[in-house]
């Protein structure tokens, strides 16, 4: 059983009961919400890994319903989860609103998946969303990046290295990771990482 | 508005009236580099650019490795994939593989300008230190 868990938001039972089903067979802990009131509340006071939201969560057939792109645009309180947008409904605009970064650098979504690709294409993505271990690569920068080291990493992707909190190495890296996390860029921090440091073990 | 921008305009349809009409609407943004597909990465790890904006009409290679690639080159760098025909399959491609924006194939001088900024000041976003580290 896997520890991961997964925030699944739809407004259609008969989806949301099959998609949990699928879902838990695969070893997540599945919480579902039917609309954004009950998801922000879950995401606000529940340690979820990531979200999957429909795109229509007040009505199927009203094409300007966009709920759960707004509740994928709420930035909790800089609470990152990352969230794949689901629909039914095929449209560029969803799709470019939805993996578009926003002004903070951060996308609204990890990924964009229709309901017709089917639970396999669903599970891709939900384990897309988790690829990165971010305690791995805290501790990969811990032990193999030194103090120079790390503020030579951070001048390359224009990060002031005196800004991040923390007064030991063990809290500037937890600084830097959460730093990209927050953006959602935390692969381009453990791709470069690792380019630097390709003979250490992962 | 930024007058002194670097864009790297990625085209295999140089004599295209829509690349002649960027050109000349974004030349008042900054320098402009016209390169082909194939020669796009090279130029990118030559110099460093505010914005690459990618024609993908008559692109031999495919738009998201293209788009993967280019990121590769250069950290924080926006990339803009131009489309004549926009699908939600291809938004997703290029989007996963890095792309700042995917948008459809425009002459609007005004629209084009403000794309362009719009990209360039969400790098600039991106790239701010201290906007949220205490928070």
């Amino acid at each position: 059983m896997s520890d991961r868990t997964i925030l699944l938001v739809d407004n259609e039972p008969v989806y949301l009961q099959l998609a949990q089903e699928y879902l838990e067979r695969h070893g997540y802990r599945v919480i579902c919400a039917a609309d954004a009131v009950t998801a922000r509340q879950i995401l606000l006071e529940t340690a979820v890994d990531v979200a999957i939201i429909d795109i229509r969560l007040l009505d199927d057939t009203d094409e300007r319903d966009r709920e759960g792109l707004h509740l994928a645009m709420d930035t909790m309180w800089g609470r990152y989860v990352p969230k794949i947008m689901l629909t039914r409904h095929e449209s560029v605009a969803n799709a470019v609103e939805a993996l578009r970064p926003l002004h903070s650098g951060q996308a609204p979504a990890v990924n964009f998946i229709m309901k017709h690709e089917g639970f396999p294409a669903l599970l891709t993505a939900v384990e897309g969303a988790l690829h990165v271990d971010v305690v791995k690569l805290r501790r990969f920068l811990y032990l193999h990046f030194n103090y120079s080291e790390l503020r030579d990493l951070c001048f390359d992707f224009q990060v002031d290295f005196d800004t991040l909190a923390g007064d030991n190495k063990r809290d500037k890296v937890r600084e830097l990771v959460a730093y990209f996390e927050r953006r959602g860029r935390v692969r381009h921090l453990l791709i470069n990482s690792r380019r630097r440091r390709p003979q250490a073990p992962w | 508005m930024d007058q002194n921008c670097r864009i790297l305009l990625v085209t295999n349809n140089p004599a295209s009236a829509w690349v002649k009409a960027v050109t000349r609407i974004l030349t008042q943004m900054g320098e402009i580099c016209l390169v082909s597909a194939q020669d796009a990465a090279a130029a990118c790890q030559e110099g460093c650019y505010d914005l690459a904006l990618m024609d993908t009409s008559a692109l031999a290679e495919d738009a998201a490795d293209l788009v993967a690639e280019l990121a590769d080159c250069q950290d924080n760098l926006p990339i803009v994939v131009v489309t004549t025909s926009p699908t939600w399959q291809r938004a997703r491609e290029v989007f996963l593989a890095g792309a700042t924006d995917y948008v459809r194939r425009t002459f609007d001088e005004e629209k084009l300008r403000q794309l362009c900024q719009s990209a360039i000041t969400r790098r600039k976003a991106v790239v701010r230190p201290n906007d949220s580290l205490g928070g």
